[in-house]
């Protein structure tokens, strides 16, 4: 009983290994060029766990058919994530001047983050089809056409291009430590980029000049440096408990 | 379904949602190129009618300028001091009316029909292998992951307190994001043991 | 941007189950490994009665099995023949062919209403938007659930959300079910009724479960050991046999943390 008992532990252990070592590498954007060939597949790749048949034909056809829905749920859960942080009621820390701080754009940071530029785009852009659809989603209980009226429509445009760059920075800095990584992805991605975005359009919008657009959008700078504390904190600790969800590097 | 869409059956609900879509869009533009008050009021006007044509249901709609008072009033603070009260003045009241107006369409248009509405627009994406089924599925998946977050999220804090007597704790974090990420896994494959995105009708 | 692959589509000619076929499952030596570690090993057997069970410890093997049958895994040893065509081949048709029922509800639901959740099997069939719709309703109140319809699925109970993924696979007609101890977290009315469901469907149906007092009626029992195939045969031997061996396990004192 015993020995064979703990065949199937070390088997278990060395197959997470396994897994750790080859990584969901094929999972990320840049693979999807071109399909995957057998060399670089590994048969402990599968996003199900290491059970797939050696037979590249099969192979091939799984990894289309899976792989095209499984994308499709991590996005749909990473934009669920950003509604879910929508309902987070919105605090005012005293020091950072009393401005209220929502959560969602910790989700934008996640989603571009943990998926990687183009799923991470994709899950912000389904959250917002979702908002415009009439879904009330934006922290504050706000949904409908009417949100992409106002003022603040260039974050909202900012987001999916935040995510982005984000995602492409955590990808293209795999060799960085994954704190450091994600919170400098973050910084750009959904603070820098995001209010590039935004501040031009808020001048328009409201016909202020440049600087005092930014100046009025500045107020929720601090705001945003917390979540990107927080995002790097949360990537660390996901990276640590659950290494294949971290599809932008793993 | 939680949305901002109101029931009710006015001229405006039975109007087709692309159509309302398309007047959305073109009303939006064309208000962009006027800044004269001889304008703005009568169409400020016509908006704030539809509202009231819907009854007293539609006209509580109209607190959405309260929740927007914030901002507006912030802007006319920056143009009054740069001493562009006039034009801010104007401005506000073109957003407003966008505003207004948008939300219209969306407070008369069934999510649905709203979808459908759209639908053909992912149409030419199939050319990139993108099933024009997806931003549908998408939007459902949505749907059902988003409250589950939340029960996931309200159980583990209940875990948590049952156990060391507080309440809120950032350790929540990982057990959450371990938990609903394999929710998803596990979504995944049901999706594919009923034929995935794709259908079976092949 | 080739981020979505290109599915491509069998047509209609190149099916290659066969619905009616008997037996539907054959195994020749099938063998499941994960990451060198045998999962199940040397399975050699034919599935063909309208009713069999499927007992075993924890870890024994039996999710592994059963998936085997929808194609959600593949064998990595052996031969398996699913409604006369290799595993491999039958892939992208099982779905239609074998409805499979999750042990946790909440990890299979993929719509946020009843209704919509029932109607996308008959959308996956082929169904139009609106038919799908109407026909999940009429499907609904046949079962009893018309209440339910527009109800969110986070909002129901246990034995409803159980109940309303069962319905949503059985709306697809499929001509096998396989349920992963789908009663495992139902109180005994609940289990009563929906055992009874299940009973009467005229489905072939595969059902895996810890409480060996569900497979009164059934034609066949096997039971897994470490993955492999310990014992095979009529419900009430197989029952007796696995209750005898388990009770008087040797080690039934060791403490758990040692399993
Ligand atoms: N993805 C996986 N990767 C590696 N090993 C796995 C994986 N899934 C299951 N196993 C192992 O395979 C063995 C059989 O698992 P399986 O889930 O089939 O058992 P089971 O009989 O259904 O158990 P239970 O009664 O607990 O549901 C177990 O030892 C398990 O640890
Ligand atoms: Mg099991």
């Amino acid at each position: 009983m015993l020995p064979k008992r703990s065949r199937r532990a070390a088997g278990r252990k060395a197959c997470q290994d396994d897994r750790k070592e080859a990584g969901d590498d094929w999972l990320s954007a840049e693979n999807w060029a071109i399909p995957p060939t057998d060399d670089d597949f590994h048969p402990s790749t599968d996003p199900f766990g290491p059970w797939v048949s050696g037979r590249p034909v099969v192979l091939e056809k799984k990894v289309e058919f899976i792989m095209a829905d499984r994308s499709l749920v991590h996005v749909a859960f990473y934009a669920a994530l950003i509604a879910a942080l929508g309902l987070v009621p919105p605090v005012a820390i005293a020091f950072l001047g009393g401005v209220p701080i929502t959560a969602q754009t910790l989700g934008v940071m996640l989603a571009g983050v943990m998926l990687g530029p183009i799923r991470g785009a994709l899950a912000v852009l389904l959250f917002l089809f979702l908002v415009a659809l009439g879904l009330p989603f934006l922290s504050g209980g706000r949904g409908g056409l009417g949100v992409f009226m106002g003022p603040s429509v260039g974050f909202l445009i900012g987001w999916p291009v935040g995510a982005l760059v984000a995602g492409w920075i955590m990808q293209s800095t795999r060799e960085l430590n994954i704190l450091l990584a994600a919170a400098i992805s973050a910084a750009v991605g959904g603070i820098l980029v995001v209010y590039a975005i935004g501040i031009p359009c808020v001048a328009i919008m409201a016909g202020l000049s440049l600087p005092k657009a930014a100046l009025g959008s500045a107020v929720f700078v601090p705001g945003d440096l917390l979540k990107v504390a927080l995002t790097a904190i949360i990537v660390q600790t996901v990276a640590r408990g659950l290494p294949g969800a971290v599809l932008s590097r793993s | 379904m939680m949305s901002v869409y109101l029931q009710g059956n006015s001229w405006a609900h039975r109007l087709p949602a692309g159509l309302k879509l398309l007047a959305i869009a073109v009303a939006s533009l064309l208000l962009l190129q006027y800044t004269s008050f001889r304008v703005l009021l009568p169409a400020l006007a016509a908006v704030l009618l539809c509202y009231a044509s819907l009854g007293r249901d539609g006209l509580a709609q109209l607190k959405l300028l309260r929740a927007m008072s914030l901002l507006l009033a912030a802007l006319l603070a920056l143009h009054w001091i740069s001493g562009s009260l006039l034009e801010g003045v104007t401005i506000i009241l073109r957003l407003a009316i966008m505003i207004l107006a948008a939300n219209f369409v969306s407070v008369t248009t069934r999510m649905d029909d709203m979808l459908n509405a759209v639908q053909p627009l992912f149409k030419p994406l199939e050319i990139f292998g993108f099933s024009p089924r997806k931003p549908a599925l998408g939007v459902a998946l949505v749907l059902r992951f988003a409250p589950y977050m939340l029960v996931v999220f309200a159980q583990l804090r209940e875990a948590w307190q049952a156990r060391t007597g507080t309440r809120n704790s950032w350790r929540l974090l990982a057990p959450f994001a371990i938990q609903s990420l394999s929710m998803s896994d596990h979504v995944a494959e049901a999706l594919k043991a009923r034929g995935g995105s794709q259908g079976l009708s092949r | 941007m080739a981020f979505w692959p290109k599915i491509r589509k069998p047509s209609a000619e190149q099916r290659v189950c066969n619905p009616d076929a008997s037996p539907y499952a054959v195994f020749d030596r099938v063998g499941l490994n994960a990451g060198g570690t045998p999962i199940l090993e040397d399975l050699t057997l034919q599935l063909v009665e309208d009713r069999i069970g499927i007992i075993g410890l924890n870890g024994s093997g039996k999710s592994s099995f059963v998936r085997l049958l929808n194609g959600l895994r593949a064998p990595t040893s052996g031969n398996l023949t699913l409604f006369e065509a290799p595993s491999d081949k039958a892939e992208l048709e099982l779905p239609r062919h074998v409805g499979f029922v999750f042990q946790n509800p909440d990890h299979q639901a993929i719509f946020p209403t009843v209704e919509e959740e029932i109607a996308f099997g008959l959308t996956q069939l082929g169904a139009g938007k609106e038919e799908s719709r109407s026909r999940a309703r009429a499907f609904l109140a046949l079962h009893g659930c018309e209440g339910l319809a527009g109800k969110p699925i986070t909002e129901l109970s246990g034995g409803q959300k159980q109940l309303i993924c069962i319905l949503a696979v059985l709306v697809m007609e499929p001509r096998l079910l396989v349920l992963d101890e789908p009663m495992s977290s139902l109180d005994a009315l609940t289990t009563a009724r929906i055992r009874r469901k299940i009973l009467s469907l005229p489905q072939k149906i595969v059902l895996v479960s810890h409480d060996l007092g569900q497979f009164d009626g059934f034609d066949r029992l096997l039971w897994l050991e470490d993955g492999r195939l310990r014992m095979d045969g009529a419900p009430d031997a197989v029952r007796t046999a696995f209750q005898e061996d388990v009770l008087t396990r040797k080690g039934l004192d060791v403490e758990i943390a040692e399993l």
